[in-house]
């Protein structure tokens, strides 16, 4: 019996895939287990395997494509059946009488036009559409199943019209819109200003709201337009030498695409940095006691714990003492949780991962190790669902294992703090004994940082919190109750 | 049939029209029968003297207008009986390139205001025109033919009223052949004579023979003097009779309810083979100068049969044009 | 310029056209001497004598059909009927004849004759004297149907309706006579098929008809306070129709009401909706709509009356449902 095969919803809070891969072509036999395709999320790229013998029968949606989830994407049945009831039934819920697939060959956006998404903004079975706002998607190839999920309908009867289209033509990244002749969106003031000074506003980064091109951004242009002469030259060095060099001369090696997984990670840090004002606080750990206790711990079970997870048991402990730290600065409200979700980063293939221990606060150190390993395997893989690298409350960043002695880390939005972690070298330390002499002794020493939003997170506090994990990794035993 | 009162070429001269308009209605039967001729065919057979006598009254530049059953006026009229037959057959060289047919001829060069598809439609039309002679002093008289049973429609009555009230020269022929298709004249109307309504307006009402060219010709004359003279119109009712049905294919089975013999009592007085009787027993013209009349005429009308055999059909892009001016 | 009634815009129309051209010719019931029921002929008899400005007897079907005859005869009578409603009564001159001659003809003849008639609700004369009939005539191949809005308006469509070679039935709106305008002092003809912007707007396109153009006028001037830029378009005629202008214009603002005091079913609005979807479908940015006569008879009571006129409010509300 055929099967309809959906963008599969890989975390609560994925609305659509784009599918990046087709691993199987039409008419091509699939066995169970076997990847069929692989999906881009908002983090990550994951292989979907086959859940069943069978042959692709049809594909319903090309590479590139984005779709909502639980919409059909494929059909996967034996070699022979007739799938067309299937296959209606498939394109009933795309909302449309002929594959997408098909409409590349023609190169009509027309039809692609028709292709609606039923999932939004659909009445009785129609997306609500003004046929002029159909003739501009067409004209700028924008696809009515885009219309259906980013556009809300402005126009008759809630209906997207043409003015809903250009919006969001306006709202798409300047390269996307050069692309598609949309123009760019820019308030009243920049537009005449470009008009005045005969700039191109499609040639301006916006950086305004929703990417409008503002005042601001075409000042910033003028003043660029200087250096332009001399990178005409260089263009023109490019193109004698044959060798590839930047605008000011610099001979280039290689240009990679700042996109994808690199500019998501990249764009949240931004984001971070420059909205949160950081605040930083160091403390010197001295892990002498931290691991004599692992080794025992170690010696006495088979699952192996690690300093990190150890630390993250004391950020946890230190988070239920100090809620204001296991928080979210959302809007006008600061949201303080009781649950306490530790993010660990790694670094994965794609770039930068967290993976997120949830419920942490209800774990012994021996249950962190063992979910944060798993979660470190799968993430290397590049493995990691939506699910498991989102959601929260605090992050823990380990560089100990590359020797550096100390760093500073940035805030992953919307927690309040992370701590960047050190490597642990033996250092002199001073001893204080118990009856007050002091000695100088060599001990296993180790820098933690604290990065705290200064919005929301004053210095006393986040000192106290700092120095609250600290005396935890010195007296460990606590850690274990 | 006063036919010692007349000149032989006047005489001729009926007899020539009548019998053109007898073989041109024969010629249309036969096309018809043939599957040649589409539509409708309302013959004018049996009242060549109403047309002819009317038609001989008046002047080259008068009007006329006409009815469903309008062949032979327009032949009386001196129509271009090639075109007429092209018209009756859609040919584009008819006289409205095949857009008017047999019951919509129009011959605006002769003075015809057209042949009518609706029953009473032309009276006012025609009243028009006579009230143009009126303002413009121009001196045309209009006559409105009209059937029996348009007697009983609004406009004949509005017509009347309006031209005897302002003295309008017009002239009203009622060709009374008794039947407004298959309901007899006096079974939907009181008075015998349907001349009789003349008083209601007070002009004057004349019933006259309508198989007697001489009787006819005589009180048009009359009534188109009146008019030119500005005394206002006339209702002259011919008495008449229809050889065919209302159209070809019209078994006229309801002109034996009065009388077995009704048709045939009509057919004997026949108004051209009585005319030719008549001129050549007043030694007018002799047998063979009328067959040489016949001859004549026999050779235009065939003459016309095979022009509008012959012509072309318009292009179907013509339905097109016309609509405005 | 001067201020002038539209009455007396039809009258200065009559007057400049017979003392321009002696084969016009006046005909109605009660054009003489009283001037027209609505006053639009006042003077005229004085002028030209009771010839050519003709109190006729009650019998719409024989002095229309008497028309017609004029017309074929070489005069261009201009024919009054004293409510659009009559053109009924006179149908099968108006339709069978006039409208069909030049056709049935081969294009040997033309029927250069005007009806005038008034049309529209508002004085409580119930269903037989309210009713606006250019729908019901516009139907018909070969009448050319003009639907004058101002004075301005009637007076160069007018002179332009007794000049033209085929019949016209010109439909004046009987509220509108005793209305003020501004008009300037030499009118010249206006010609059929070419439609009026009367205001310019990017938003919606309002296609208007006869006093539904004033009445939209005002409902966009309401509407252009709350942002809404109406373009308004007097289509002047309904045959010939201006296609052109009014693809141009909703290709500009992707949206249409139609607004004539015609009956709804099959209307003016229908017909012209129906052309807009054929031609630039892909243009529309909502569904094209109407602003006409509910498909009632029109009632006595002002009651009863008055809440069916297709009136400035209807217009404005509708225009609203295009932006909520």
């Amino acid at each position: 019996m055929a099967e309809i095969i959906v963008m599969p919803k890989l975390g609560f809070n994925m609305s659509e895939g784009k599918l990046v891969n087709w691993y199987k072509k039409e008419g091509e036999s699939v066995r169970k287990g076997e990847n069929l395709f692989s999906v881009e999320t908002d983090k990550t790229n994951m292989d979907i395997e086959a859940t069943g013998d069978g042959v692709v029968r049809s594909l319903l949606i090309k590479e590139g494509d984005s779709i909502a989830v639980t919409l059909p994407i494929a059909i996967v049945g034996d070699s022979t059946e007739d799938i067309s009831a299937v296959l209606a039934e498939a394109l009933a819920l795309l909302g449309k009488d002929s594959k997408v697939c098909d409409c590349e060959a023609t190169g009509q956006t027309e039809s692609t036009a028709d292709a609606l998404m039923t999932a939004v903004k659909s009445d009785g079975g129609r997306a609500k559409i003004s046929p002029r706002a159909r003739r501009k998607a067409g004209e700028l190839g924008i696809s009515s199943d885009d219309l259906c999920r980013f556009v809300t309908g402005t126009g008759f009867d809630g209906g997207i019209c043409e003015k809903d289209v250009l919006a969001y033509a306006a709202s798409l990244p300047a390269d996307t819109r050069q692309k598609i002749g949309a123009a760019a969106a820019a308030t009243p003031v920049a537009r005449n200003m470009a008009a005045a000074e005969n700039l191109d506003l499609d040639g301006i980064a916006g950086t305004g709201a929703n990417g409008k091109v503002t005042k601001q951004d075409i000042q910033a242009a003028m003043a660029g337009a200087a250096a332009g002469g001399a990178a005409r030259t260089c263009q023109q060095a490019e193109m004698n030498a044959g060798v590839k060099l930047s605008q000011d001369g610099k001979e280039i090696l290689e240009e990679v695409p700042y996109a994808g997984v690199r500019k998501i990670i990249g764009d949240r840090l931004a984001q971070s940095k420059f909205t949160a004002p950081h605040l930083y606080f160091t403390q010197k750990v001295d892990l002498t006691n931290l691991l004599e206790l692992r080794r025992e711990v170690n010696a006495v079970q088979e699952q192996k714990t690690s300093v990190t997870d150890f630390i993250a048991k004391a950020a946890v402990k230190a988070l239920q003492k100090y809620p204001e730290m296991n928080a979210s600065l959302l809007g006008d409200t600061i949201v303080k949780y009781k649950t306490v979700n530790v993010g660990i980063a790694v670094a994965a293939p794609g770039g930068l991962i967290v993976p997120v221990v949830k419920n942490a606060e209800a774990k012994t150190v021996t249950e962190i190790a063992a979910v944060s390993s798993a979660l470190f395997e799968k993430a290397r893989a590049g493995k990691l669902t939506p699910d498991e690298y989102t959601g929260g409350t605090f992050t823990i960043s380990n560089l100990g294992m590359f020797g550096i002695e100390n760093f500073t880390a940035i805030i992953n939005p919307p927690e309040m703090g992370i701590l960047a972690v050190s490597s642990t070298k033996d250092e002199p330390a001073v001893i204080v004994k118990a009856d007050g002499t002091k000695e100088i002794a060599i001990r296993p020493m180790m820098n933690i940082q604290l990065t705290t939003d200064h919005r929301v997170i004053d210095g006393l506090l986040a000192a106290q919190f700092v120095t609250e994990i600290k005396d935890l990794l010195e007296r460990p035993v606590a850690l274990m109750v | 049939m006063k036919v010692k009162n007349y000149g032989k070429e006047q005489l001729i001269g009926f007899y020539e029209t009548m019998y053109k308009m007898r073989r041109f209605e024969e010629e249309v039967f036969e096309f018809y029968k043939k599957g040649m001729m589409a539509g409708l065919a309302h013959l004018y057979m049996g009242e060549e003297a109403v047309a002819t006598g009317v038609c001989a009254a008046l002047a080259e530049h008068d009007y006329i207008g006409s009815t469903h059953r309008g062949h032979g006026h327009l032949v009386a009229r001196g129509a271009d009986i090639d075109r007429m037959m092209a018209e009756i057959l859609g040919k584009k060289t008819g006289y409205s390139n095949g857009k008017g047919g047999s019951m919509h001829i129009m011959a605006m060069d002769r003075g015809i205001l057209g042949a009518n598809g609706i029953v009473g439609g032309e009276i006012p039309i025609a009243t028009g025109a006579a009230y143009k002679s009126l303002y413009k002093k121009s001196g045309e008289v209009a006559v409105s033919f009209m059937g029996d049973s348009a007697t009983n429609e609004g406009t004949f009555h509005e017509s009347l009223n309006m031209a005897a009230a302002w003295k309008l020269p017009c002239v009203y022929v009622i060709e009374n052949n008794l039947y407004g298709i298959s309901v007899d004249i006096r079974d939907v109307t009181n008075t015998p004579d349907l001349a009789v309504r003349a008083k209601a307006y007070d002009i004057p009402g004349i019933v006259v023979d309508g198989m007697d060219v001489t009787a006819v010709y005589e009180a048009a004359q009359k009534a188109v003097e009146r008019a030119r003279n500005g005394e206002g119109p006339t209702l002259i009712e011919c008495k008449t009779y229809r050889w065919q049905g209302h159209h070809v294919g019209d078994p006229a089975t309801y002109r034996k309810r009065k009388s077995e013999t009704e048709k045939e009592d009509w057919m004997e007085r026949c108004p051209v083979a009585n005319l030719k009787k008549a001129i050549i027993d007043a030694k007018k013209a002799t047998e063979e100068e009328l067959l040489a009349v016949e001859e004549k005429v026999e050779q235009e009308i065939q003459a016309a049969v095979k022009f509008a055999a012959e012509s072309e059909y318009p292009d179907a892009a013509e339905a097109y044009t016309d609509v405005f001016a | 310029m001067k201020e002038i009634t539209y009455a007396q815009a039809v009258c200065e129309a009559l007057d400049e056209e017979m003392a321009r051209d002696e084969n016009i010719v006046l005909l109605g019931e009660d054009v003489g001497f009283i001037g027209g029921n609505f006053k639009t002929s006042v003077g005229l008899l004085e002028k030209y004598g009771d010839l050519r400005v003709k109190d006729t007897p009650i019998s719409e079907a024989g002095f229309v059909g008497m028309g017609v005859g004029m017309a074929l005869t070489g005069l261009r009578p201009v024919i009054e009927l004293m409510f659009s409603d009559f053109l009924l009564v006179a149908a099968d001159q108006v339709i069978n004849q006039a409208a069909k001659i030049r056709y049935m003809s081969g294009g040997q003849a033309t029927v250069p004759m005007t009806i005038r008639c008034p049309i529209g609700a508002g004085r409580s004369s119930a269903a037989q004297h309210s009713q606006s009939m250019q729908a019901m005539v516009a139907q018909f191949p070969g009448i050319k149907i003009a639907v004058p809005s101002t004075a301005q308006e009637v007076k160069g469509l007018l002179k332009t309706a007794i000049r033209d070679n085929d019949p016209v039935i010109f439909f004046e709106h009987k509220m509108e006579y005793n209305k003020k305008f501004s008009i300037d002092d030499d009118v010249e003809p206006i010609p059929f098929g070419k439609a009026r912007i009367a205001r310019e707007g990017k938003d919606i396109t309002i296609v208007a008809t006869s006093s539904m153009v004033m009445k939209s006028e005002k409902a966009a001037e309401r509407l252009a306070k709350e942002g809404i830029d109406c373009e308004v378009i007097d289509l002047r005629t309904i045959v010939p129709f201006d296609r052109q202008t009014v693809i141009e214009s909703v290709k500009k603002t992707g949206k249409l009401v139609v607004a004539d005091e015609a009956y709804e079913r099959c209307g003016i609005g229908a017909e012209i909706a129906a052309d807009i979807a054929e031609d630039i479908f892909y243009y529309l940015d909502a569904p094209c709509g109407r602003v006409a006569n509910p498909n009632v008879p029109l009632p006595f009571s002002p009651a009863l009356e008055f809440p069916l006129i297709p009136s400035e409010e209807k217009v404005y509300e509708k225009v609203k449902t295009y932006f909520k």
